[in-house]
């Protein structure tokens, strides 16, 4: 694994962990916590480095 | 947060931990799913590991095995690439079916069926693709194979760059034509292209390096011919054709010509690898080492862009009413196979690429007497076209 698949990886667990956070506290409509969900399904497949 | 609003979030935290979870198990699977190749039977007398030629490959997902086919008489040798592009499946089962079925009399066949392993460890995201190909065999066994991307895994070297770079590392070029240069810039993507990683650097991304152990393979055992087996969107100019370097186009015209056009009745054209169009084995490996380079295309609608619903059945009937009326407009000037019959299945496909591997074989002993390799057991091409289902020529 290269240092920038390193940095990738710490970029993407931070914006997992950051839009958990708001799906968990901000959002309060439904289709923005979807959304973010939505989100969140590639990012933890990234970081668990299944594809 | 309100007790309504946490009960939404955590149903939708479960339902997307589920799709986490399901997407993963399937994409693990795959990626771990492991074809069987039967040599039982067949004329492979050994097998080698790739890293023998790029020690910066041992204990990677590109280290696959190479299928070493000897003749009892000595003469001269070839090398058959499939799976460089994994969403090309004719080029991946002709060179299965190759090692399988070839039995080589004089001389040596490699043969390599999944050279961009990485690449038929995935899918291409938004294209709908299958990702397994079934067959049966003769004796009622299922044999399955991958139906894969046409570029490496992302997760064997991640992230692209924006702009790739393509270099010939530390080779030296050996018949590098006036005027050519030898490197190119390509869109990011390109450099999980195996077809664009030629010749290669040792201690490269996963993709360069599996590359370099080809050409130093052919450089090491003195390879005389390397095929290259793909396939093409209908729609794409360079199709149902054989892409020849320079000092291989006499075999590669001969081949078309006589072999398979008069002999054979099958229409193949001949197309010069262009000079500047760095990275292709076509291209790198007639440059940079001795051997005759050579890469087959024959028309897949499974790729291309007009294609309609896409399953495994596209894929192997090549079926489909988008690309019939794609044939039948504008004076079916928008494809460059014959789409008439409103099919181009796999098991014609798979039968263009032997029959022309086995005429370019042939026909470089024709004009190279000492790099002579004669093969039994080769499968007929109207057998094979007329049967229509490959599973019957896999063991």
């Amino acid at each position: 694994m290269t240092l920038t698949t390193i940095i990738y990886l710490v970029i993407a667990a931070i914006v997992f962990l950051s839009v958990l956070y708001n799906m968990l506290t901000k959002e309060e409509r439904v289709v923005d916590k979807i959304a973010c969900a939505m989100i969140l399904v590639p990012l933890a497949l990234r970081l668990l480095m299944i594809k | 947060m309100k007790k309504k609003g946490l009960i939404s979030t955590c149903i939708i935290l479960a339902v997307a931990i589920f799709m986490a979870v399901y997407t993963g198990i399937s994409f693990n699977k795959k990626r771990n799913f492991v074809e069987d190749v039967v040599t039982e039977g067949s004329a492979v007398t050994r097998t080698e590991k790739l890293s023998t030629y790029n020690k910066y490959l041992a204990n990677t997902f590109g280290d696959v095995d190479i299928y070493v086919l000897e003749g009892e008489e000595p003469g001269g040798s070839a090398l058959i690439l499939g799976g460089t592009h994994a969403n090309e499946p004719a080029g991946h089962m002709a060179a299965v079916i190759i090692l399988e079925q070839f039995k080589p009399t004089k001389g040596t066949v490699y043969v390599i069926p999944d050279i961009c392993k990485s690449g038929l460890s995935h899918n291409d995201p938004l294209e709908g693709t299958p990702q397994y190909l079934h067959f049966a065999t003769k004796e009622g066994n299922t044999r399955t194979f991958h139906f894969g991307s046409r570029a490496s895994n992302p997760i064997d070297q991640w992230p692209d760059p924006d702009t790739y770079l393509h270099t010939s590392g530390d080779w030296e070029p050996l018949h590098l034509a006036e005027g050519a240069n030898t490197t190119q810039t390509l869109s990011g993507s390109e450099v999980r292209n195996q077809n664009r990683c030629y010749p290669g650097i040792a201690d490269g991304t996963l993709t360069e390096r599996v590359s370099y152990a080809v050409t130093n393979m052919i450089k090491t055992l003195k390879i005389d011919m390397v095929v290259d087996l793909h396939e093409s969107s209908p729609e794409y100019a360079v199709n149902n054709a054989i892409v020849a370097h320079e000092r291989a186009m006499e075999i590669a015209g001969m081949s078309a010509a006589i072999t398979l056009d008069a002999e054979q009745g099958i229409k193949i054209k001949v197309e010069p690898s262009p000079v500047n169009l760095r990275g292709l084995t076509h291209r790198e490996l007639g440059d940079y080492t001795d051997t005759f380079a050579l890469l087959c295309e024959v028309g897949n609608p499974s790729q291309g862009r007009f294609r309609g619903f896409t399953d495994e059945e596209l894929a192997i009937t090549g079926k489909d009413p988008c690309y019939k009326v794609a044939s039948e407009i504008h004076e079916g000037k928008l494809l460059y196979v014959d789409y008439s019959s409103g099919d181009f299945p796999l098991s014609l496909r798979v039968a263009r690429h032997i029959t022309t591997v086995a005429a370019l074989i042939e026909n470089m002993g024709y004009d190279y007497p000492d790099k002579e390799i004669l093969i039994d057991n080769v499968p007929d091409y109207q057998e094979m076209v007329e049967a229509d289902d490959i599973g019957l020529w896999l063991r």
